[in-house]
């Protein structure tokens, strides 16, 4: 069943496509890898299914149903959850409540419940935090709870944000670079949390570089350069092909 | 504590709190008939207006991160409607209190959706020249607000038939308007609500991208901030039975801005105190009119320099330091990123 | 009719002028270290005049006393950077914002303390003869005030285009990181760039008061603000910007001024500028390259 569709997608700033019709769709289940060589795009793609940004031409569906022109929160709210290459966390907020944020859609804001303190209300907020640290604990983020998110090191940040994104229940995740800057234990870890959120059911979309992270993880590739895919299929099939080969090796010249 | 409704969502008093809060608000209470002097109980009543004014800009700058410096506009809004209202249409006071507050609000969440584009720097100078138009207009609008004369006559409250017009009385009207906003300013934040406004604050895309309807939080933030301004005013109004425009400066609106810094920007109970102590420190002063200010200048620089978190700190100031000094080294960080 | 609207427009180009001197000062800062200066107009545009107008009072002929002001608004511009803007250059907005606007608060009132807060006359009276060009007066300040202006903008254009420091203030106004790495002098480069904004602030108030034959210690609270919008409006750190967004807004000034009401002057200039503000927070080109 398709989860999720991108058709015919392009994005223009001024003069510059960034990206330039792409199409292709995500299955309920499975865990996409998108690859490219650095300034392919693959960000600008990213934004684009999450809201950020707005295509300038072709349409995107998610869910069965357009998404196109929606706002970042109400595709959030549909069921879409990311994470991002340039961490963004709220850093004077605790661990914890970094990841009860990311229950906002679960919940919504409160505010009369809160105001009037009512049973209902306490019983709610009793229930997210339960569910928040078992978020943190599939992140083995538990014991920080109280931290201040600003003051993790590298990689627990880059953890705290997939579990904030966990913590929307979405049914498609977004993980952009998640392995950046991580040394080779840490990705091994990321590699077992990352099997584990599958496993949970969950369909997840990744940007990577690191193509053994890529091997190990994902069934089917897509392959953007200059903004346009040139390739959608196994990692297997990615290694022959001869356009991404040239893409990558027209790369590292 | 502020920042962190993880830790403290009992609003409730603890069983051990339970004495000296009932010790402090028996004080409280009895306030009024123990300070003899007219004098300091007017200050202390003009504090209270302060408390209102400063606590609820906290939340839309403190909470949220949006630079206003036009609050001191809504507490006119509300102070002109009920003056206008009372005066010269004979209104009673209550429907005109009421009706301030909830055009103040909607004045507020007007100018917070109009600026839904704008941050730091442009949103302060948008609000300046919004606060000043609304001035000018009452400034030079005579038929309504007979401009520079100002609204004088304004008359107290009434309640079952007797006139709120001691100084007690408003002792105990800004005081529930204290309370209600220091509430409404705790439950924000320790309810999701709250932990929404900080996550705007702390980073935007994010926050949206995690489900949070950016433009309807800053407008709410907005909203809320100036309906307790407009609220204040509308007590404003009465007590002084005199305003003019002279009263809503943009003077004012750095003033209270002034407080929010002293206090502890997002620190509740400290940007009280900073409007307790702002309003007697300057108090205390007036009769050295200009000299005040200047030093009242100097003083604002020197904090800037040398405490910017304020007399009592804040966890959100912590966190920023902290973090740019873990990446940058020497606490010497990107000066564009942080909030606000 | 015609008459009259051609002697409005005449106004707003006067008025304008002094509106660009000022904002080309508030920009060039703003462009080159990212400080909107609240206390811009204190510094150069007041200060400098009340300094002149002392050294008048004390016996210095009136062209050195201009000399003098212009001067030490420059070297306060100096000392303001030195004292109260280097530490926080790198604090948060709000930081930067409340320093400046405690500098202003500080200058007005210092110069309330030392003049007196009622606004007075320029001392020394001075002939302004017109020349009637069709049916319109055009006054020989208001000559002097747009020669002025065209002098010093396109001297500006010189420098900024031009010179070694025009060149480190563009770079540095692009990325100052890179230009320390490529051996600009980052702090001289703001120095610079203060000292010419507030000398430039400063011509514009002397102008002013002597146009309007008015000074006050508030004279430079309102420009100050003007500048910032025109500033955004015209595109930070860009000079034809200021200098077009400027005129435009001193023309809207004086056609609200002389047909709708001229008490609310100031009031139809905010609210301008906040539409502007709020609309096209780009500014009018698209050139800002940042918007908060």
């Amino acid at each position: 069943m398709t989860l999720f569709q991108v058709g015919g997608v392009g994005k223009r700033f001024g003069g510059l496509v960034a990206v330039d019709g792409v199409s292709f769709s995500i299955a309920a289940g499975e865990v996409l890898g998108i690859i490219g060589p650095n300034g392919a795009g693959k960000t600008t793609l990213f934004n684009l299914m999450t809201g950020l940004l707005k295509p300038t031409q072709g349409d995107i569906v998610f869910r069965g149903e357009s998404i196109g022109g929606r706002r970042p929160s109400q595709i959030a709210a549909r069921g879409m959850a990311r994470t991002f290459q340039n961490i963004r966390l709220f850093n004077s907020l605790t661990v914890m409540d970094n990841v009860l944020v990311g229950g906002h859609t679960q919940l919504g804001d409160k505010f009369w419940g809160a105001f009037f303190h009512t049973k209902a209300f306490q019983r709610q907020q009793e229930n997210l935090r339960k569910e928040a640290e078992r978020v943190l604990r599939i992140v083995s983020l538990d014991d920080k709870r109280d931290d201040l998110a600003g003051s993790l090191p590298y990689g627990a940040q880059r953890r705290l944000e997939i579990a904030r994104a966990l913590m929307s229940k979405p049914t498609l995740l977004l993980l952009d670079e998640p392995a950046a800057g991580m040394n080779t234990g840490e990705r091994a870890g990321l590699i077992e949390t990352i099997r584990t959120i599958q496993a949970s059911g969950l369909t997840l979309a990744l940007i990577e570089h690191d193509m053994k992270f890529i091997m190990s993880l994902c069934e089917r590739i897509v392959v953007i350069d200059h903004g346009q895919k040139i390739f959608d299929g196994t990692p297997e099939g990615a290694k022959a092909d001869r356009r991404v080969i040239e893409a990558y090796l027209g790369a590292e010249e | 504590m502020m920042n962190n409704p993880a830790s403290d969502t009992a609003v409730s008093p603890h069983q051990s709190r339970a004495l000296p809060i009932a010790l402090a608000t028996a004080a409280l209470l009895v306030l009024p008939w123990l300070v003899t002097n007219d004098y300091y109980l007017r200050i202390i009543v003009l504090s209270g207006f302060y408390i209102v004014l400063a606590v609820s800009l906290n939340i839309t700058t403190g909470f949220t991160g949006l630079l206003s410096v036009g609050h001191a506009a809504f507490f006119g809004i509300g102070a002109y409607i009920t003056a206008l209202l009372t005066v010269g249409a004979e209104w009673s006071f209550w429907p005109a209190f009421l009706l301030s507050a909830a055009a103040s609000a909607a004045v507020g969440a007007a100018l917070g959706f109009v600026s839904i584009r704008l941050r730091g720097d442009y949103l302060a100078i948008a609000t300046i020249c919004f606060a000043e138009v609304l001035r000018l207009l009452a400034l030079n609008w005579i038929s309504v607000t007979r401009g520079p004369m100002g609204v004088p006559g304004i008359p107290a409250p009434r309640l079952f038939g007797v006139s709120l017009d001691s100084q007690q009385a408003f002792y105990y009207l800004i005081g529930v308007a204290v309370v209600l906003v220091i509430y409404t300013a705790h439950v924000i934040q320790a309810s999701p609500f709250g932990r929404a406004l900080f996550a705007l604050r702390d980073n935007e895309m994010a926050a949206e991208a995690m489900g949070i309807d950016t433009r309807l939080y800053k407008v709410a933030a907005f909203t809320t901030g100036a309906m307790f301004a407009g609220l204040a005013g509308s007590l404003y109004a009465p007590w002084l039975t005199f305003i003019s425009p002279d009263n809503f400066s943009y003077l004012e609106s750095v003033m209270i801005l002034c407080m929010l810094i002293v206090g502890g920007l997002g620190n509740i109970w400290g940007v009280a105190f900073g409007a307790v102590l702002l309003t007697f420190s300057l108090e205390i002063l007036r009769p050295f009119e200009t000299f005040r200010m200047a030093i009242y200048g100097a003083l604002l620089v020197a904090l800037m320099i040398y405490r910017p978190q304020g007399l009592f700190g804040n966890l959100g100031w912590k966190a920023l330091r902290q973090n740019i000094g873990s990446r940058f080294g020497k606490g010497r960080g990107p000066a564009r990123e942080p909030t606000p | 009719m015609v008459d009259y609207l051609l002697q409005q427009l005449l106004n707003g180009l006067v008025i304008g002028s002094f509106l660009a001197l000022m904002t080309v000062g508030f920009s060039m800062t703003y462009g080159v270290i990212r400080l909107a200066n609240f206390a811009h107009g204190d510094i150069g545009y007041m200060m400098g005049v009340y300094v002149a107008v002392s050294a008048y009072f004390a016996g210095v002929p009136i062209a050195l006393a201009l000399v003098v002001g212009l001067g030490f608004a420059a070297l306060l511009g100096l000392v303001v950077v030195r004292v109260a803007y280097k530490p926080v250059f790198f604090a948060p907005r709000l930081v930067m914002l409340l320093t400046t606007i405690g500098v202003s608060i500080f200058l007005e009132n210092l110069a309330m303390v030392i003049w007196g807060a009622q606004a007075r006359p320029f001392p020394v009276p001075v002939d302004n003869p017109f020349i009637k060009v069709g049916s319109v007066r055009l006054f020989l300040l208001q000559g002097v005030v747009i020669a002025v202006t065209v002098l010093l903008a396109i001297s500006m254009h010189v420098l900024v285009h031009h010179t070694r420091l025009g060149k480190s203030m563009r770079a540095t106004a692009e990325d100052m990181e890179t230009a320390k790495i490529m051996g600009i002098n980052v702090n001289r480069v703001v120095y610079g760039t203060f000292l010419l904004g507030t000398f430039l602030g400063s011509v514009a108030g002397i102008l002013a008061a002597v146009y309007y034959n008015s000074i006050s210690p508030l004279m430079g609270f309102t420009p100050t603000l003007k500048a910032f919008c025109i500033a955004v409006l015209g595109g930070i750190g860009s000079l034809p910007g200021a200098l077009v967004g400027g005129v435009l807004m001193g023309i809207v000034e004086a056609l609200g001024a002389g047909y709708i009401h001229s008490g609310f002057r100031d009031g139809f200039a905010y609210l301008l500028l906040f539409v502007f503000l709020v609309f096209l927070p780009n500014g009018l080109f698209g050139k800002s390259r940042e918007r908060a």
